[in-house]
């Protein structure tokens, strides 16, 4: 059985850029929080 | 086509592999010569990398924990050594071994029996260089640029250390030699140079430079050797000679060097791109003329690295404005690579995920190069952990993430199965994050003064040390993860790979069988345009 | 080979890995021995040279015994030819290192230590009383006083005499190809000949320079790249002629024709590569 890498599926990348930034606001909000709390 | 003629050709001349020794230590097959050369780089990695855990525990705090300061020196020195000449360097050659006869269609390297000797050479010259460890007075301990007087005035190791860069010299001129012979050579009809793939085109000016560079470290070292064996003066200010002489010979070599552990990273990139972008790589030949520029630019900037000897000012002013010069065909490239993945199809896949890291942190590290390249500025940060960031990007997360894209993206190929996506995808994910970890705070550390080479320092570091070498910790423990997944691979994965393994794959290389046969290509392949990246030449 | 006109790739051999060896015993063996550790480090070095020795007899009789079978065809050829010629470039840059370190010691280090320009405070606090001159053996005075050797004596018979061996391997070349067997055959003679004199002399002028002119490896800089430049160079020469020796008795054997001739070329190759570098020693290292 022969396997190569499955076809491009706009659905799923839409998804997973949706993810992507959704991660990376989440990542850049605690870098911000822990910057941030070195004033307080 | 071209796969066609690859399943007629079973040669009865072309005996197949059989017994160990034939196969491995008498091998003319440029696939087994490649894997050798990948496994040795494998196995240096780990070495070089034990060499950088302990540096990393003995700087976990400030105060002297683990080792001593001497040995400490010696094993910066050795990390170096190694993973310069024992893993960067051979794994590109091992790639260019595996790849470059399948991406032209040629039945093998030029000079196949050559080419087992440059590898063969390479076990032996670091028998001679990890040796010295064991010798009175150790290791060579002078860092790896070997600077006298410093150098000559430790232990015998120094003449390991030159005897380990005649041998590893030798066998990376006659690879460059082969290299440049079977690219201009050994192209199937209608392969033209410029519709060659750019990871040929990046490895053929890459071999121009370690022809050109080679023999200058070579005269180099030989230099040394004398000054300290046989009563000579190049480099004693006493006999009318220079210690900065050494640093010019030095650096005419190690500029190049560095573009010698680059370009081949640039090639497999503008691979994997426009592979899993599904797009053909933007501006082709502009990538192929961005790589000469950057490799004739590269002779003329060697003083960069010695802007505190004392040069001229005239000197620094020149190699300081043609080191920045250097910017500007980076930029071609790293906008290419952009935009070929602008408005494609991308998917992201472990060899895509390290293509992308290797852009953002490579230019991160491109970026600390032209702040180092400002004379007034590299006055700070010369000699500080600020260097150590800056090479670090961009060979950590420059040339050996570009190997490891390489390596995942060609894997299905060598060994006929795919590897496992997820343990893919776990490895780069702690890779890329711990990489960060580990190398980003020392950028602040240089900044705030902290020196290189030194096994202790100041309690005022100790926060972002400890960060940094949690950092190294968790990037060292993650690439086991890599070789796990590797052996998987290669001995143990039931999916079988297809021929052109990756959707958006072009190019001479995939139209053979997965795993590629013994021999291929023993019959020059007609080439149809329409199955490589860059028939049209148009773009 | 089962197809008329295919890549030869050769089947599997052993000679790289002995060469391999080879080298490595020889290298590991000579830093044992300049380490002082003479009694492991000279039999290392001498079994390493002959084992490299054994190898370049086997490999090449492979090689010889291939080309003669006809199992190359001019792509292997070409290959052979690129592989001859970026080998030679690599010797023009190995060169190139100790021709620099010459410029470099002349135009910047010898003024500058003499007080010019950035010289100034080495000059000033350790060796004030230095004047630049060239040849110099430094401020130190490191191998005590010595005289050049002067160029219009044997530097200048070594000159002409490489010139002609480049003109009678020319000439030898020309016969080749016009399948003159026996003026092929004398003028190699000569040439190996003349390559064999210019040794003689050169090593004449280096006894020379130790027994009476007191220029010595440890005279300063200027003995260092004198004796670097001309002593790479007469090793060069030396190989050279041992590789004319051996093309002249192949030549004797038969081995070449009129079209099929690439071992001779490469050597020939190499031995106009060592007349160059002659050339711009006898300037700038004997002239200037």
């Amino acid at each position: 059985m022969m396997e190569g890498q499955p076809g491009f599926d706009p659905a799923t990348r839409r998804a997973g850029v949706r993810r992507t930034v959704i991660i990376l606001i989440l990542v850049i909000a605690v870098i911000l929080g822990l910057f941030l709390s070195q004033f307080l | 086509m071209a796969h066609a003629s690859t399943q007629g050709h079973h040669d009865a001349h072309h005996e197949a592999p059989s017994g160990f020794f034939r196969r491995w230590f008498m091998s003319t097959n440029h696939k087994d010569i490649g894997t050798l050369y990948l496994i040795f780089a494998g196995l240096m990695f780990f070495i070089g990398g034990a060499m950088a855990m302990v540096i990393r525990a003995e700087l976990f705090e400030p105060g002297m924990q683990l080792v001593q300061p001497y040995f400490f020196n010696e094993l910066t020195t050795m990390h170096a050594l190694v993973m310069i000449f024992g893993a960067i360097m051979p794994a590109f050659v091992g790639l260019a071994n595996w790849m470059i006869p399948l991406m032209i269609g040629a039945p093998d390297m030029a000079l196949p029996r050559m080419n087992n000797m440059s590898f063969w050479l390479l076990p032996f010259a670091f028998t001679i260089l990890l040796s010295s460890f064991f010798l009175p007075g150790g290791a060579p301990a002078g860092g790896w640029t070997m600077y006298p007087p410093l150098s000559i005035q430790g232990g015998d190791g120094i003449a390991f250390l030159i005897f380990f860069v005649h041998l590893s010299g030798i066998s990376s001129i006659m690879g460059a030699i082969n290299i440049i012979a079977t690219i201009l050579n050994m192209r199937a009809p209608g392969m033209d140079l410029l519709k060659m793939p750019i990871f040929v085109w990046t490895w053929l000016i890459t071999a121009f430079l370690l022809i050109a560079v080679m023999p200058v470290l070579a005269g180099g070292v030989t230099m040394l050797l004398t000054d300290k064996y046989f009563g000579t003066s190049f480099f004693n200010a006493a006999g009318g000679g220079d210690p900065v002489l050494f640093q010019h010979v030095f650096w005419f070599f190690g500029h190049p060097e560095v573009y010698i552990m680059i370009l081949p990273a640039f090639g497999i990139i503008s691979e994997v791109i426009p592979t899993f972008s599904r797009k053909p790589l933007f501006g082709y030949k502009a990538m192929v003329y961005a790589t000469a520029s950057i490799a004739f630019l590269s002779f003329i900037v060697w003083a960069h690295h010695m802007f505190t000897t004392g040069l001229p000012l005239g000197a620094e002013l020149f190699f300081m404005y043609a080191t920045m010069l250097i910017a500007v065909p980076t930029g071609v490239k790293v906008f290419n690579w952009v935009t070929t993945m602008w408005g494609g199809s991308l998917t992201f896949e472990t060899p895509m995920l390290f293509a992308v890291a290797f852009v953002i942190l490579f230019t991160i590290g491109g970026f600390s190069g032209i702040m180092l390249a400002l004379v007034p500025a590299d006055f700070q940060y010369q000699d500080t952990y600020f260097v150590v960031a800056h090479f670090h990007y961009v060979l950590v997360t420059g040339a050996a993430f570009g190997i490891m894209a390489g390596v995942y993206f060609w894997l299905p190929k060598w060994s006929g199965h795919m590897y496992s996506e997820r343990w893919g995808k776990i490895h780069f994910w702690l890779s890329v994050i711990s990489v960060n970890v580990l190398f980003f705070p020392m950028h602040f550390l240089g900044l705030a003064g902290m020196p290189r080479r030194i096994p202790d320092y100041n309690v005022a570091f100790a926060d972002f040390n400890m960060i940094s070498s949690i950092g190294g910790f968790v990037f060292g423990a993650s690439q086991l993860i890599m070789v796990g997944n590797i052996i998987y691979t290669v001995f143990f994965a039931k999916r079988k790979a297809s021929d052109r393994v990756w959707e958006g794959a072009k190019g001479l290389e995939w139209t053979v069988p997965s795993p590629a046969p013994h021999h291929t290509f023993s019959v020059p392949p007609v080439i149809d345009d329409s199955l490589l990246a860059h028939g049209d030449v148009s773009h | 080979m089962t197809q008329q006109g295919a890549y030869y790739v050769p089947h599997k051999s052993i000679w790289p890995i002995i060469g391999s060896v080879g080298l490595f015993v020889t290298m590991f063996g000579a830093a044992h021995w300049i380490n002082g550790q003479t009694d492991l480090g000279r039999p290392m070095f001498f079994t390493g040279l002959a084992v490299i020795v054994f190898m370049m007899f086997g490999w090449f009789h492979s090689v010889i015994g291939e080309s003669i079978r006809g199992s190359y065809n001019s792509q292997v050829d070409v290959s052979f030819r690129m592989g001859m010629m970026w080998f030679i470039f690599s010797e023009v840059m190995f060169f190139a290192a100790f021709f620099g370190a010459l410029f470099y010691a002349r135009n910047f280090s010898v003024p500058w230590l003499g007080g010019e320009g950035h010289g100034l405070f080495t000059h000033h606090y350790l060796w004030d009383h230095y004047t630049a001159t060239w040849p110099t053996n430094g401020p130190g005075n490191i191998g005590g006083k010595f005289s050049v050797v002067a160029p219009w004596g044997l530097p200048l018979l070594n000159t002409l005499l490489l010139l002609s061996s480049s003109v009678t391997i020319t000439i030898a070349h020309h016969a080749l190809r016009a399948g003159r067997r026996r003026q092929l055959l004398v003028f190699q003679a000569l040439t190996v000949l003349l390559g064999a004199s210019f040794l003689y002399f050169q090593a004449h002028e280096y006894m020379e320079a130790y027994e009476h002119l007191n220029l010595t490896l440890h005279s300063g800089v200027y003995g260092s790249t004198f004796f670097m430049l001309t002593g790479f160079h007469g090793l060069h020469v030396t190989l050279g002629t041992i590789m004319l020796i051996i093309i002249w008795l192949r030549c004797a054997k038969g081995h070449f024709n009129r079209e099929n001739h690439f071992g001779f070329e490469a050597v020939a190759w190499y031995w106009h590569f060592v007349d160059v570098v002659w050339l711009c020693l006898f300037l700038f290292v004997y002239i200037m």
